[in-house]
């Protein structure tokens, strides 16, 4: 059995924290409660995981902690605000300014090529196409396709198109990163590419990642892993960066000890 | 923005040409009508403003113009003793059914016989004509059989001067022919009063109608009264500044209709660029969904989706200017009008086909703007 692991840093002011909130949708006439009290905190630098099977609320989890839905009960503070108060401009201007996604289908305009994806958040914005532009192959070349800058999503394989998302991700600078199943899409060998550039982002660059995922191997790379079934958080444990070495054995487990 | 606008409408050719072909074909509609009033306004006024005096018609007739005026010639008398009147001249119009033995309608439309008091010419409604001498002589008092033919007459029936034209059965001689005035008048024939009287079997003891040149110009509408008030059964006096103002304010009615019906042009359009803009949002609402996840405001969506009805827009009316100035060449030759295509026309198009679009593409804009991100994500 895995011990349930001690937060480190526990005087340090968290990014985000989630205050036993609750969401509730309406899937035709039934009522899904995706969330049923959820709580948690998420510290500057941290890399978190959050592991559930399909269906636990994981990607409901994270739709709430990046301002993108808003729970139906409790709260959720970015840097002490709480983004249930807030209306969807001050929401688009927090995801803006603060918050980068990685999707596992990309979600890439197909029409604009790689570098246009990438600086696509700052169109909006007074950052002139110039300095977008240069920033965005910046960042592709931190990512690895600088050589592919011009070339169109269905021009790329899946592993450049989730490279692009991170650049994209990154392109606002922002303190902390969703990622929702980012290596679902992937086989496994560009999977593991695409965790080396999240973990060096994470390591030599201290951007906060908050990371969901079935797939338990990417725990080596946690800070924390909190592991989510039916809506609730069942373990919080330390990941494998905090010397914590276990494997897929707690989801499986988890899941044979329901059964019974 | 823009590039990413044009992008998305670039995505679906087809369908983003018939929505463009909509509005081109709108605005090429309001721009092939209204520059051929415009036209029609221009000829007219030119034509009503050269004769400076007033045209007195039989009563009632009006409206058909001077072809069925009848006026009986004593009446040159009567309206010469009107005081502000100098001189009343009679003139004859008839139309002139056969050419050359030919009955057909001609490219300027039906042959107006022009019979004139010859010793009067100068200074008679036709006056304007003699200007307008490109080769041979104007008439001269005593002609007997001869004619002045308009340049589409002579290029029609390939005339020269010194020709022989058939009117009706009797043969005539061109002395001159002249550019017409207006195109109104393309096909016209001067001659003498008697010989029109001849071949448009004429009573001998009548008049068209009467030009009648006031002793000041100024006091035209005046006098015009004034024999409208002597004789009201039998007389309808109009100065040309009357017929300019009556002619104006039908020529208005008819630019208004004309933008009537480019309206209904632009609303079947309008729906074919919401219908474009609908479908492409709600094509595009993962797009949408992820374009706010990254941190576009509702702001932000609505201005790309109004830029691109925008660009439709733009494109409609440039597209609807140039297929309408075709448009509007091409029925002027066939119908032998004169068409006008001012800059506040094109101006006034542009404008039209801009805001059609925009107008429509504000529920799609509104639509997209409601898209929340979320929608999106969920549907993965």
């Amino acid at each position: 059995m895995v011990k349930k692991g001690k937060v480190k840093k526990e005087e340090r002011k968290p990014i985000i924290e989630v205050r036993k909130i609750k969401k509730t949708y309406l899937l035709g006439e039934t009522k899904v409660h995706a969330l049923r009290g959820v709580s948690l905190n998420v510290y500057p630098g941290e890399l978190i995981i959050i592991l559930g099977p399909s269906g636990s609320g994981k990607s409901t989890l994270l739709h709430q902690m990046g301002a993108l839905d808003i729970p139906t009960e409790g709260k959720v503070l970015v840097d002490g605000l709480d983004i249930t108060q807030m209306d969807s401009w001050n929401l688009s201007m927090l995801r803006r300014k603060k918050m980068g996604f990685i999707f596992q289908s990309f979600n890439l305009i197909p029409t604009l090529d790689a570098v246009e994806n990438v600086h696509i958040p700052l169109l909006p914005t007074n950052v002139s196409e110039v300095a977008a532009h240069r920033r965005a192959m910046h960042l592709l070349k931190e990512v690895g396709i600088e050589d592919r800058a011009h070339h169109k999503p269905n021009q790329l394989s899946g592993g450049e198109r989730q490279r692009v998302s991170i650049a994209r991700a990154l392109i606002n600078d922002p303190e902390i990163i969703f990622a929702d199943e980012p290596t679902g899409n992937l086989d496994s060998k560009t999977g593991e590419k695409v965790l080396e550039i999240i973990r060096k982002l994470n390591e030599e660059e201290g951007k906060t990642f908050v990371i969901v995922t079935h797939d338990a191997s990417l725990v080596e790379f946690a800070d924390r892993v909190f592991i989510i079934r039916d809506g609730l958080i069942e373990e919080e444990n330390l990941g494998g960066k905090n010397g914590h070495a276990y494997k897929s054995e707690s989801v499986e487990l988890n899941k044979r000890k329901r059964k019974k | 923005m823009l590039k990413v606008a044009f992008l998305n409408l670039w995505r679906r050719k087809t369908r983003t040409f018939l929505a463009l072909l909509g509005l081109v074909i709108g605005v090429a509609a309001l721009i092939a009508l209204v520059s051929l009033v415009d036209g029609v306004n221009q000829e007219a006024m030119s034509a009503f403003s050269n004769m400076q005096g007033i045209m007195v018609f039989q009563k009632g007739q009006t409206y058909m113009g001077p072809l069925s005026s009848k006026i009986p010639i004593t009446f040159k008398e009567k309206i010469e003793s009107v005081t502000g009147v100098r001189k009343a001249i009679p003139e004859i119009r008839i139309t002139i059914g056969k050419v050359e033995g030919n009955t057909q309608l001609l490219t300027g439309g039906a042959v107006v016989g022009y019979g004139v008091d010859l010793a009067d010419l100068g200074e008679g409604s036709a006056s304007v004509i003699l200007e307008k001498i490109i080769t041979g002589r104007t008439l001269r008092p005593g002609d007997e059989g001869v004619v002045m033919i308009s340049k589409s007459m002579a290029d029609d029936f390939k005339k020269n001067v010194g020709s022989q034209i058939e009117l009706n059965n009797d043969k005539y001689k061109v002395v001159g022919i002249f550019e017409p005035v207006s195109n109104i008048f393309g096909n016209m024939v001067v001659m003498n009063m008697d010989d029109a009287r001849e071949i448009g079997n004429f009573p001998s003891n009548k008049a068209s109608t009467f030009f009648v040149i006031p002793a000041d110009l100024a006091q035209a509408s005046k006098i015009a009264k004034l024999i409208n008030f002597k004789y009201p059964d039998d007389l309808d006096a109009r100065s040309s500044q009357d017929a300019i103002e009556q002619v104006g304010s039908l020529i208005e009615n008819l630019r208004n209709f004309a933008f009537l019906v480019s309206l209904i042009a632009a609303v079947v359009s309008a729906i074919g660029v919401l219908n474009t803009l609908l479908m492409s949002v709600l094509e595009r609402f993962k797009e949408i969904g992820v374009l706010k996840a990254v941190g576009w405001t509702n702001d932000n969506v609505i201005r790309m989706i109004l830029l691109e009805s925008l660009l439709l827009g733009f494109f409609g009316g440039l597209g609807g200017v140039l297929l309408g100035f075709l448009a509007s060449e091409f029925l002027s030759s066939a119908l032998a009008l004169t068409s006008i295509i001012t800059p506040l026309l094109v101006m006034e198009a542009m404008i039209f086909s801009i805001s059609i679009s925009l107008i429509s593409g504000l529920y799609p804009a509104f639509l997209a703007s409601k898209m929340e991100p979320i929608d999106a994500l969920r549907a993965e």
